[in-house]
């Protein structure tokens, strides 16, 4: 019973990685999930896709069910609906496209403001690709202040290389856990689960001992 | 010409508002003001309208300044934007490969190719600045010119957006379940021939050609038939609820994929330049009259 999933970890947390198309959004999940180097070509996402990981950070065994959704701007219907209840949100630009970083304040910025629901929810951003750096137009600095302006947590990072990956969704889940709400909400997940699995298992055992 | 009813109607709203006496107004004196008909009318001019030339015969002192160039009469369409209309009322024009073909589409076409839109790494697929992409917007509804120094992204982005805003969806009219049927790319030509209009066939073999031009540069843009395939086939449906539009924008996905595999292995054995004109026998559709060989 002890490797029962809904005991193995103690808080459970969702996670958003959103930004333009082709930053690097699928390739930061593959590269954090599976820990494995990128190959240069990931396809488009359609719709969204995700991915789960446990890990442990500050004590806690965490269960990180990471939503990636789909930069093109045909699926922005559908990636609304799962800003819902996100505890974390990864912005996501890439430092060798201005345009992709200009697009999170007039574009994806909005879509937490009117999508998110959770008003404590954490915000991560992240200039990826910084293994390009001969191609670099978005500076460290303009990160930095982008990232005060509108109270993220900042990183860069290379999906490619993997630096900075891990980092990235380990301080993001560390400032979860700061806040108490959000601390609340993950556990209390993890506590109805076991709740569940408790009383399935004791009908079984009955259903056994008869 | 709905435009015009629409005028008409509020026109004789405000008419006839003015002809009642102000509410409130205790006078109760009803003022009737009788329109004679028109008199001395002569016969100006005869204007007509079509897709391919525009308006015709308007006499030179009611043209606009700009309307003229070389000697032509620049044809504006009959609606004011070029986005969210049906091809119906746009100006159009043919491509190398004899379609009918919306000029804007055209004109942004040429533009990409141009500024080297082809070889640039995911093309089609990179987001361009948003408040860019607007500007362009906005100059292309006004003077159906895409502005200087506006990037290969944005008018790509805009060709997404022209699709996505075409009422109806381009490939709405395919039945679901005959999409999901097609095994192979003959199989979704010849749904194509049978089932779309021959406009909509028309635009299909523009676009699925310009994806073959774009995937034979894969190599310099990262984007073969798959990725570019993914990520055109969202803004060909326009299904309401988000996952019925999910479910059928990956069927779209394969079966344009299909397409455009065809299109490049056509176009491989034919090797006509992509703008010729007589290319009429490697188009990716396969007309519904005509007699299929194979």
């Amino acid at each position: 019973m002890a490797s029962s999933p809904a005991s193995s970890y103690d808080c459970s947390f969702k996670v958003l990685l959103i930004g333009d198309s082709a930053v690097g959004k699928s390739s930061l999940l593959v590269s954090f999930v599976s820990a494995a180097h990128i190959d240069d070509d990931i396809a488009p996402t359609i719709g969204v896709d995700f991915k789960i990981k446990f890990l442990s950070v500050g004590g806690k065994k965490l269960k990180l069910t990471i939503w990636d959704t789909a930069g093109q701007e045909r699926f922005r219907t559908i990636t609304s609906s799962y800003y819902r209840g996100a505890h974390g949100i990864i912005l996501v630009y890439d430092v060798t496209k201005r345009e992709s970083f200009t697009n999170l304040a007039e574009v994806w910025t909005k879509e937490i403001e009117l999508h998110s629901t959770n008003k404590e929810c954490v915000k991560m951003l992240v200039g990826n690709k910084v293994d390009k750096d001969e191609d670099r137009m978005v500076t460290k600095e303009e990160g930095l202040a982008f990232a005060q302006e509108c109270g993220c947590l900042f990183v860069e990072s290379s999906a490619k290389t993997r630096e900075n990956v891990e980092k990235c969704f380990e301080e993001l889940a560390l400032k979860i856990l700061e806040v108490p709400s959000l601390l609340e909400e993950g556990s209390s997940v993890v506590k109805r689960n076991t709740l569940k699995q408790k009383q399935e298992n004791s009908n079984q055992s009955g259903g056994c001992c008869q | 010409m709905q435009c015009g009813g629409g005028d008409g109607d509020e026109e004789q709203e405000v008419l006839a508002g003015a002809g009642r006496p102000p509410r409130g107004d205790g006078d109760g004196d009803e003022i009737i003001m009788e329109i004679g008909w028109p008199t001395d009318v002569r016969h100006v001019a005869h204007v007509t309208f079509d897709r391919f030339h525009g308006f015709r015969g308007v006499p030179e002192e009611l043209l606009q300044p700009g309307a003229v160039v070389d000697g032509v009469v620049r044809a504006p369409s009959a609606s004011k934007t070029v986005f969210g209309v049906s091809t119906d009322s746009m100006q159009c024009a043919y491509d190398g490969r004899g379609n009918s073909v919306p000029t804007v589409l055209l004109h942004l076409q040429r533009r990409l190719y141009d500024q080297g839109g082809l070889t640039a790494e995911g093309i089609f697929r990179v987001a361009a600045d948003g408040a860019q992409e607007q500007y362009a917007r906005d100059q292309l509804n006004d003077s159906g010119v895409v502005p200087d120094g506006v990037d290969v992204h944005c008018i790509a982005g805009l060709i997404k957006a022209w699709f996505r805003e075409l009422p109806g969806g381009l490939l709405d009219e395919l039945p679901a379940e005959e999409v999901t049927r097609c095994q192979t790319a003959d199989d979704c030509a010849r749904l194509c021939g049978a089932t779309l209009p021959a406009p909509r066939a028309a635009l299909l073999d523009w676009a699925v050609n310009l994806m073959a031009d774009v995937a034979r540069e894969e190599k310099a843009n990262k984007m073969g038939t798959r990725n570019v395939a993914m990520v055109f086939a969202p803004n060909m449906t326009r299904a309401d609820d988000p996952l019925t539009a999910l479910g059928h924008a990956v069927q779209l996905m394969n079966f344009l994929n299909m397409l455009v595999e065809r299109a490049l292995n056509l176009n491989m054995h034919h090797d006509p330049p992509s703008f010729s004109s007589s290319s009429a026998n490697s188009s990716v559709l396969v007309k519904a009259a005509a007699p299929v060989a194979n």
